[in-house]
């Protein structure tokens, strides 16, 4: 659970830190004259919880058998490499307008959501996760 | 890669749940092995070998 638990807390922090910190809020207005300390910590408490969440990866993985470490192995490389592309056509997505279009049909106003960020990536990579697991486990069933 | 685990497990009548119990792996493991869908690692198959008392070759072997 320590697993989850981590991943859980790195997405909230990271989303926390987009809306509250880089997106229209009124908060936004004066958060850049905050101490530099305090906003350092703000801006990294997200990638400090997605390390946690990578060690405790690492330690359940250790725990495995061979098989499914090797299955879990290839769901992560395929969710990583599957995520790299996806963020590097979201810039060309983003020129052509065509991710506005989406965040705008979503009516959720995910304006934050228009270049990649941490949530976002974090997101991304869970869902090729899973993805890449399903397929793999239908492999070896 | 082949295997006669199915027929060796078989005759001790062990279910894979059991072997994979002996072998310290999942079920999944022993099935994935069983169906030639997976080949396991050296010190896995050496670790079955002992189990069976049988050389390595004799319960794994190319086609």
């Amino acid at each position: 659970m320590k697993v989850n638990y981590w991943l859980f807390f790195a997405i909230c922090a990271g989303a926390a830190n987009v809306f509250l910190f880089h997106s229209r809020l009124p908060l936004q207005e004066d958060y850049l004259t905050w101490p530099v300390g305090l906003r350092a910590i703000i801006e990294l408490i997200p990638l400090l919880a997605a390390l946690l969440w990578i060690r405790s990866i690492a330690k359940w993985m250790r725990g495995m058998d061979e098989m499914q470490r090797r299955i879990t192995l290839e769901a992560w490389l395929f969710g990583a490499a599957a995520t790299l592309c996806v963020l590097s056509f979201w810039p060309l997505l983003d020129e052509s307008g065509v991710s506005a279009a989406i965040l705008k049909a979503t009516k959720f106003h995910l304006e934050a959501l228009d270049k990649p960020n941490f949530p976002l990536t974090l997101c991304l990579l869970c869902i090729f996760y899973v993805l890449g697991h399903f397929i793999l486990n239908r492999r070896y069933k | 890669m082949k295997n006669k685990l199915r027929e060796l497990r078989a005759a001790k009548e062990w279910s894979q749940s059991d072997l994979a119990d002996k072998l310290e792996v999942s079920r999944q493991t022993v099935n994935a092995i069983e169906t030639e869908k997976y080949d396991p690692s050296l010190p896995l198959a050496f670790k079955a070998a002992r189990l069976f008392k049988l050389p390595i070759e004799e319960i794994f072997f190319d086609k």
